[in-house]
């Protein structure tokens, strides 16, 4: 190193200030291995296309779940009106298989009470 | 204390006003300079095994963070004497060796960003011409002739400004 070289080296640069030293070496960081899997920087762009991925995973499983639960509905109890009509015959019909039996799934106990009809 | 933590504390203690230094005439900026030598040292420590030239790794982390500093810094900033320098003010007295300090570090700032890297990483890190090109990953011919062309440079430019 020559006279000129020297006089280079030796210009008052700016000193690292003390606390550096300390914020390098006095805090204790994480364990090499999750320090790791946390400080991991990934770019933005995969950053997005994960997020994207995750959602629509999250969809379909939530779609799949769905379709296979059972639903299970209780109705709790339903009035129903009956018309009756007399036919002229010995026996009387209440005929309950169309529409009554769409929306009220499984037996259907029916209580006629004779007496007196008011037409 | 970890052998990795204690070496890495030795050379920090030897050497932290090269890798100050030469990071800070990278970015041009103390703050910055500090954020780069941190992430560096930082990123070390999680390290299991050092490698055998520790003080060229470090430098060659310093160059490649404050690398990635400029290139997250959207505008190119120009690099002045109060960046780098501490205490240098243009002197108003005809003192010799201030004036030719003052001088000089200014040279230094006009030079451009290759030419002050490797005379920085020469004359203040303290590394070999060989030792630079691995880190700069360049021939070592193409580096040797960066340094001399930066220092004839320099020196047209103190004898001019002597004249």
């Amino acid at each position: 190193m020559n006279e000129f070289e020297r006089k280079i080296r030796d210009l008052p640069w700016h000193q690292p200030p003390d606390a550096l030293k300390s914020r390098i070496f006095g805090q204790r960081r994480p364990p090499a291995r999750i320090g790791l899997f946390f400080d991991r920087r990934i770019a933005m762009r995969w950053a997005a296309v994960l997020a994207l991925a995750t959602g629509l995973l999250g969809y379909v499983i939530g779609q799949w779940g769905q379709a296979r639960a059972v639903e299970s509905v209780e109705i709790q109890g339903a009035d129903v009106d009956l018309q009756m009509v007399e036919t002229g015959t010995g026996q009387n019909f209440f005929d309950l298989s169309d529409a009554p039996g769409d929306i009220l799934p499984g037996d259907l106990a029916v209580a006629v009470a004779v007496g007196k009809e008011q037409f | 204390m970890s052998d990795v933590r204690l070496e890495l504390e030795q050379v920090y203690d030897r050497h932290q006003h090269q890798f100050f230094a030469c990071a800070l005439s990278m970015v041009g900026n103390k703050e910055l300079a500090e954020d780069v030598v941190h992430d560096v040292f930082c990123r070390s420590l999680r390290l299991t095994e050092l490698p055998q030239n520790l003080k060229a790794y470090l430098f060659r982390g310093i160059r490649n963070a404050a690398v990635d500093v400029l290139r997250r810094q959207s505008r190119v900033k120009e690099v002045c004497c109060d960046d780098l320098f501490t205490g240098l003010a243009q002197p108003t007295e005809p003192d010799e060796d201030e004036s030719y300090q003052f001088r000089l570090a200014q040279a230094l700032t006009w030079l451009n960003d290759d030419q002050r890297e490797v005379i920085m990483q020469h004359l203040v890190g303290g590394l070999t011409f060989r030792e630079i090109a691995e880190l700069q990953d360049v021939a070592l011919g193409t580096l040797t002739a960066r340094y001399h062309r930066g220092i004839k440079k320099l020196k047209q430019y103190m004898g001019k400004s002597d004249e």
